[in-house]
């Protein structure tokens, strides 16, 4: 609280612009949970400054409730972090920037990859994991303590970025792993706590653009944002207490996007060593260590009479056969996204993606209402089918139907 | 054979020289126009003001302009969406959004997205863009006025065609109906409001008509032009998301 202060104090002696948004989703669950609603809130609030031609600062608070955890198991506790609510800084940096030189130190959403909405390749920023709506992915994410630089030449960029504390994505309700198992207990997570400068993270990565196509390579080493499980106690029909742990992993990619006639078509490559994923034995649950390959190729529209189309082909795969895991060893995905604009205030959005192994499917639909410049309105759903013996159909737990409010302030 | 060839070339070169200097003058009055709606060629910043009618909502961007290869443009109002940037750099196109966080590459069809179109509040300049040629010229209660016809060089442009209509007394935008490359016409705009802007009188507004709904209509208020020297890495797309 100090440090929002003091920063506050500071903005303040210079001119500086006021802006956020407060937003308030409500959902019914079209499943049997443990509430049939359930709310997801938030308020952010930034201020921006040019303090001089060189240096310019971000300073953004945050708070956020989301249900979903409580949802789906209303005997759910956690330690070290709530997932149910949450102040926290949102983008809150210092830049310096002159010809050709940036350097961002503070709080920032660092988001590699060509691919967008379905992007394996924006594994560096934590995520709250418990928005499955993917045109909210985009929000959902949590902004990182990192010194980042970047020198640009031409049409080439080197960017080197350092990570000092490593912080989280806060993970899907476990409920919805265990499915019958631990029914009666109540469920405690104990989330890992980490501290300043004793580990540290790190990555680089080089751009370029080569006759109509961006290209770009990257390497980054971390502490997986995507948690593994360890039971640490267990008393049957009283408590499960579960610990959250975080592999350190290095992960190494591939970028590029083209356009083709009036197409656009990205590609993502990347492989994630030394993952670690749960499966689920007679006894518990264990962790095994894995490498883990993702690829995605992706061909978006211009807007032809109001309508853009988003195609997606993603596949992720891991090295080893694990028996029960939490996911199968190979995930290939289609997706399609169709948006219409009826009029410049009326979108509707239609989202299908389908796991083609596990014949699994989703749909999400929106169709949102730009109410004036400061307040949007939407009306949605989201609805995932499969075989309920599928561990893919875990999803069906988040069914819902909801309505959505948005308000931007500016001052 | 050379008495036959001889009046044969003097007629080429005659017809070649006069071909020449009709393009050359239609271009000419295209670039005399260019500078009653901008400040030309040259690197310049300048913003936008973009309203639709029957609605309170505004639109604010801000352009930088270093040469019709390299243009970049950044929205400041309303509040939502704020900070999306457009980078045109000869044939390739990136949006930079705050929410995705990176700059994607989009189609160059993309241009012409929206009632108001990217290139309309980017692109003032024609005579680099379009080859012209003078249609026709007609009296009218108003004055003497030059119909002109303008092609895009290539794709990159934001329309196919252009029918541009200037007034002959000092080649001053007057309208111009756009064309998409297919040839159906897109919509209608009218140049008005001439004030002193850095030592000439220019059209300080841009009201656009869509051909066929006519009542969708935006007003477009260019304003605040600066010529600037600017950097040539803001025209870099790694740059967007700073």
């Amino acid at each position: 609280m100090l440090k929002f202060l003091f920063l506050f104090i500071f903005n303040n002696i210079y001119a500086s612009k006021y802006g956020g948004y407060f937003s308030v989703k409500e959902k019914k669950y079209l499943e049997d949970n443990s509430s049939s609603s359930g709310s997801v809130g938030n308020f952010r609030i930034y201020e921006e400054t040019n303090i001089s031609k060189t240096f310019f600062s971000k300073l953004e608070g945050r708070v956020e409730y989301n249900s979903t955890a409580l949802d789906f198991n209303d005997k759910y506790r956690t330690k070290n972090r709530d997932d149910l609510f949450d102040l926290y800084f949102g983008e809150t940096y210092l830049r310096y920037k002159r010809s050709g030189f940036i350097l961002q130190g503070g709080y920032q959403e660092i988001v590699w990859g060509e691919s967008f909405g379905f992007n394996y390749a924006d594994f560096i920023t934590p995520k709250n994991l418990n928005s499955t709506f993917l045109s909210e992915a985009d929000d959902s994410r949590r902004p990182i303590p990192s010194l980042q630089s970047k020198i640009l030449i031409g049409d080439t960029s080197f960017q080197l970025i350092y990570g000092p504390k490593s912080e989280f994505s806060i993970n899907y309700p476990l409920a919805m792993f265990f499915r019958d198992t631990f029914k009666t207990e109540t469920l405690t997570v104990e989330k890992e706590k980490t501290e300043w400068f004793k580990e540290h993270e790190g990555g680089a990565k080089i751009t370029t653009t080569i006759v109509g196509m961006d290209l770009s390579a990257y390497a980054y080493s971390y502490r997986d944002r995507v948690p593994y499980l360890e039971i640490k106690s267990w008393t049957p029909g009283s408590e499960l207490i579960i610990q959250e742990k975080h592999a350190r992993v290095t992960s190494v990619g591939f970028s590029f996007s083209t356009t083709v006639s009036d197409f656009v078509l990205r590609g993502d490559f990347l492989k994630h060593k030394n993952k670690k994923v749960n499966g689920q034995t007679a006894t518990g649950i264990e962790s095994y260590k894995v490498s883990e390959n993702n690829f995605v190729l992706s061909l978006d529209t211009p807007t032809y009479s109001g309508y853009s189309f988003f195609v997606i082909a993603a596949m992720s795969e891991l090295d080893t056969e694990i028996s029960n895991a939490f996911r199968t060893r190979v995930q290939k995905i289609g997706s399609l996204k169709v948006t219409k604009e009826f009029t410049n205030k009326i979108k509707g959005e239609f989202v299908y993606f389908n796991d083609l192994d596990q014949k699994n499917s989703g749909l999400q639909l929106e169709n949102s209402w730009n109410l004036n410049d400061q307040i949007d309105v939407a009306l949605g759903g989201e609805f995932y089918f499969g075989k309920n013996t599928n561990i893919s159909s875990k999803f069906k737990k988040f069914n819902n139907v909801f309505v959505k409010f948005k308000n931007f302030f500016s001052f | 054979m050379k008495n036959f060839l001889k009046p044969l070339i003097i007629g080429s070169i005659f017809a070649f020289s006069f071909n020449a200097l009709a393009e050359m003058s239609a271009l000419e009055m295209v670039k005399k126009a260019d500078l009653k709606r901008g400040l030309g060629n040259i690197p310049h910043t300048f913003n936008v003001e973009v309203t639709n009618k029957n609605s309170d909502r505004k639109e604010v961007y801000k352009v930088s302009f270093k040469d019709i290869n390299n243009t970049l443009s950044e929205q400041t109002e309303p509040e939502k969406n704020k900070g999306r940037k457009m980078l045109m750099k000869d044939y390739d196109i990136w949006l930079f959004t705050p929410n995705i966080k990176k700059a994607i590459r989009i189609s160059l069809e993309q241009k012409l997205t929206g009632e108001v179109s990217n290139g309309d509040i980017s692109k003032t300049n024609y005579a680099e863009d379009y080859d012209a040629k003078v249609l026709e010229t007609k009296d009218t209660p108003q004055g003497k006025i030059i119909k002109l016809e303008l092609l895009a060089k290539n794709k990159k442009v934001t329309y196919g065609k252009i029918e541009y209509y200037l007034s002959a007394k000092d080649y001053a935008p007057l309208e111009a109906v756009f064309f998409a490359i297919s040839g159906k016409p897109l919509k209608r705009a009218r140049f008005t409001d001439f004030k002193p802007v850095l030592g000439e009188t220019r059209a300080s507004k841009m009201i656009i008509q869509d051909y066929i709904e006519k009542e969708k209509e935006s007003v477009l208020v260019f304003k605040d032009y600066k010529k600037e020297k600017l950097d040539e890495n803001i025209f870099n797309k790694e740059s967007l998301e700073f």
